[in-house]
């Protein structure tokens, strides 16, 4: 069922709670909203001003963390949006494009905010302090980060990726060979890197063994991808679920991960165009929230294993 | 005549050394340098107390060969002298080249020629030595090249650099540096204001300029300032046109901007109380120079301002003046700062696609540069490009030890910086050693006894690091050198090599370009100085006893 926020959706998160149900975050014209009823109602979380990105950590579950970037600096909670912290960043006129929070599972705490003029910021510290990090990353219009799994964290821009070795402190346009595009979404899965475009569909490379970039077939005509999931299979090849401003797509990369051959399995239409969208996996299937331009939120699963999609009602 | 009783103008004569005495007194000039620098090449480094000029104050204490060899500035008696500079000058043309290797090159040098000396002694022609050395010295050289290796990950980088300084926190920070900002960067050496080794990642780009405006950055004294929203004016212009600046100014405005960067080659007194009207706390206006100093370097490095800050630059060459500037010539960044000796820019609004069109072109072009002063240009500027700058922070007690640190730690990036662009080579004398393996398939074919006697002052010079390391670390050099032989060199670049001094020897690397310059001016040098037949030097003049 989809749900009217009545104001424009800059970015969404989903987290789970404690008893396993799913919480659905937004970030909008007039702030944070909430809902934990698979978006037929929201709650405000935070009022007091525009929201332009956000992310909830990955154990939301169990320390509550939500990082969201407003004019001028990043709030924090810790208590899964009852109350905020206001941190402020380096320049005040900075907007932020995109966030998000490593934890510390077997590597150290990492949070990244990529701002649209400013470039990007880092906490180590469960943001107390952020720090512009740019040493390196040259192109200051950041789209989209991903902190990392500890030994790589992206950074997309409007004309390629940066990628760091060193938890953010260094950026290298080269490390992943260069890529001509505007990147709009990235994820990780071990050492394979896929990056989502605005017009060129999405594209995969393996880092170890260093491969080339190939791209997904037929990824590009499903408009800018805003959500890209992974989920391993069991044997070894990977499930990669996109979701674009008109489609949502499901492919199977091979056990080798570093090459084609790459698999569509499934092509889904929207109901109504998307301007930013997240995903979650969950088991068998992959959580995927899209808002649209009017400030409707379609939550819908992909279901991997009978290639269907459903509407969640 | 004979050029001993020429006259001088100034009363000075000359003397000339030609005998066998004095040509043993040359050599002993060698070997005093020589044996000064042994004891610092390690395992465990040494270290040579100076004395200084007056002896009255504490010593100064080396632990680098370049330093020692610069110290020594003149020994007793003279012959002898004129050895030692002989060897001081060749060693410090290694080290003005590749910043290190100066020990390598000294104890080679040192072996080949005393073997050398003793081949003459015994009735060897030098002329034919020196020919068959230098013919033979190129097997060396290939060898080398085989067995160099690109330098690649982060230990690598530490035991390349703590080869080269022989301080661990140096070498862990300066390899945390490089691997992070990799080999075309900027990385500054400054002493720490904690007193600890540190460094910081930057993320701006910035050039070395002079303010041209000592009124508007009074106060500026060892402080930066920090711009916001800043407009910027990249011109190599002498600025001396109101008319120009008022349009400048109003063009800034009339953008938003909230502060005004201008570059320009010099600055009229009339512009500047333009300026200093004009400037204001909600508006500072900064004027520094047009960077670097030969004008192809200055509209280079124009372009790339005003690439990376969206500018039209107005340049001399094509013309610009006060009226042809148009309000979209202005660049802009959303920070910058301006001290009295640089200038940094960070964020700047050029378009990302021309930005990142420039470096690509750039890297395209300092891949296929051979000429190594245009390469370091090149190398720099994509450093500004790409904004990949550190500061390393050096640690130190009082100002002479911070000098010391500092000296030490640029030497020792650019060891590294040598390796990152070069490769590197087994370290602790096993490349140079290995080496002498490609000595023997000659030996078979020699047509003369000189040409059998400079192979075996080669493979003598080959094991001369290695036997120096065992001397030092009190082992037997013939044992060390054998075992290692025998290990073969997969076996030595896998595990650590023979020898065990106290402290962590695994993964000694050094820079393929030092070890080849050392060894190449080692190998001519010898070959020139075997040929020295008499010693020309000026006698001091006669001082009169009556006025």
């Amino acid at each position: 069922m989809t749900s009217q926020l009545g104001d424009t959706v800059f970015d969404l998160a989903v987290g789970r709670h404690t008893d396993g149900g799913l919480v659905i975050l937004a970030a909008c014209q007039n702030g944070v909203f909430i809902s934990v009823d698979m978006a037929e109602t929201w709650s405000g979380l935070w009022l007091e001003g525009m929201a332009t990105a956000i992310a909830a950590s990955p154990n939301f579950a169990s320390d509550g963390v939500i990082i969201a970037g407003v004019y001028g600096g990043i709030i924090q909670s810790d208590d899964a949006g009852a109350s905020w912290a206001f941190r402020s960043l380096d320049d005040p006129r900075s907007l932020i494009a995109s966030v998000s929070i490593r934890t510390s599972n077997g590597s150290s705490p990492l949070m990244l905010a990529g701002s649209v003029d400013d470039g990007l910021y880092r906490s180590v510290d469960w943001g107390v302090t952020w720090r512009p990090s740019n040493c390196g990353a040259y192109i200051p219009r950041i789209t989209s980060v991903l902190a990392g799994n500890g030994q790589l964290s992206l950074a997309g821009t409007d004309v390629g990726l940066f990628v760091s070795t060193n938890d953010g402190l260094t950026w290298d346009d080269e490390l992943a060979g260069e890529i001509d595009a505007e990147v709009t979404a990235v994820a990780m899965e071990d050492n394979l890197i896929l990056i989502g475009t605005a017009l060129d569909g999405v594209y995969a490379k393996c880092m170890n063994p260093n491969q080339t970039w190939y791209q997904l077939a037929d990824s590009a005509l499903v408009g800018a991808i805003s959500a890209i999931a992974t989920v391993p299979d069991s044997d070894g090849s990977i499930r990669v679920v996109t979701v674009g401003n008109t489609h949502a797509q499901q492919y199977r990369l091979n056990v080798e991960r570093h090459s084609p051959p790459v698999h569509l399995l499934r092509t889904d239409v929207l109901p109504t165009p998307a301007v930013t969208s997240t995903v979650l996996p969950s088991g068998a299937t992959v959580l995927a929230v899209a808002a649209d331009t009017q400030g409707s939120i379609l939550p819908f699963s992909i279901d991997l294993e009978s290639l269907s999609s459903a509407h969640l009602d | 005549m004979t050029l001993s009783s020429l006259p001088r103008p100034n009363g000075y004569r000359h003397g000339v050394a030609g005998d066998e005495r004095d040509i043993a007194a040359f050599d002993r000039g060698i070997y005093a340098l020589a044996t000064l620098i042994k004891p610092v090449y390690g395992p465990i480094n040494g270290v040579v107390a100076n004395a200084g000029p007056t002896g009255r104050s504490a010593p100064e204490l080396l632990t680098d060969g370049a330093t020692i060899a610069r110290r020594l500035t003149e020994i007793e008696p003279r012959v002898e002298n004129s050895g030692a500079m002989f060897l001081r000058g060749l060693l410090w043309d290694v080290h003005r080249q590749v910043g290190d290797g100066t020990s390598t090159a000294a104890i080679v040098f040192e072996a080949m020629y005393r073997e050398g000396r003793r081949g003459i002694g015994a009735g060897l022609n030098a002329a034919r030595l020196r020919e068959h050395l230098l013919h033979h010295s190129r097997h060396v050289h290939i060898e080398l090249e085989r067995q160099c290796s690109p330098l690649s990950g982060r230990a690598a980088l530490q035991g390349l650099a703590r080869s080269a300084c022989g301080d661990e926190a140096l070498a862990r920070a300066i390899a945390d540096v490089y691997a992070g900002v990799g080999i075309h960067s900027q990385v500054d050496v400054r002493p720490s204001r904690t007193d600890r080794v540190g460094y910081d990642f930057l993320g701006d780009s910035y050039w070395k300029a002079h303010s041209l405006d000592d009124g508007l950055v009074r106060g500026l004294i060892g402080q930066r300032v920090e711009l916001s929203n800043c407009a910027i004016f990249v011109s190599d212009l002498d600025l001396d046109e109101p008319h120009l600046l008022i349009s400048v100014l109003t063009a800034a405005r009339n953008r938003g901007a909230d502060s005004l960067l201008l570059i320009g080659r010099s600055l009229s007194k009339q512009c500047l109380g333009l300026l200093a009207a004009n400037s204001s706390s909600a508006f500072p206006i900064y004027a520094m120079s047009t960077p670097d100093a030969t004008p192809i370097h200055q509209i280079e490095t124009m372009d790339d301002i005003a690439t990376i800050a969206g500018a039209v630059a107005s340049k001399q060459a094509t013309g610009a003046g006060p009226d042809s500037f148009k309000e979209n010539d202005l660049g802009f960044c959303r920070r910058g700062w301006v001290s009295r000796t640089h200038f940094g820019l960070f964020a700047g609004q050029g378009a990302s696609e021309s930005l990142r069109q420039r470096i690509r072109e750039l890297r395209v072009t300092l891949r296929n540069t051979r000429d190594g002063e245009r390469e370091k240009q090149l190398s720099l500027r994509l450093s500004r490009l790409t904004a990949r700058s550190a500061v390393l922070w050096i640690d130190g007690g009082t100002e002479r030890i911070v000098e010391d640190r500092k000296r030490l730690a640029e030497r020792t990036c650019r060891v590294v910086r040598n390796a990152l662009n070069n490769g590197v080579l087994p370290g602790a004398g096993i490349a140079l050693l290995e080496c002498s393996r490609s000595i023997d398939p000659h030996t078979a074919a020699v047509t003369e006894p000189e040409e059998a006697f400079a192979l075996h002052m080669l493979r003598h010079g080959l094991e001369a690091p290695v036997r120096t390391l065992a001397q030092n670390n009190g082992q037997s050099p013939g044992v060390v050198i054998t075992q290692s032989l025998n290990r073969g060199l997969s076996k030595t670049l896998s595990q650590p090599p023979p020898l065990d001094p106290v402290g962590n020897h695994e993964g000694i690397l050094d820079s393929f370009e030092v070890i080849t310059a050392a060894w190449q001016h080692a190998v001519s040098g010898v070959a020139q100085a075997l040929t020295i037949g008499a010693i020309v030097f000026p006698r001091s003049p006669t001082i009169a006893s009556a006025p």
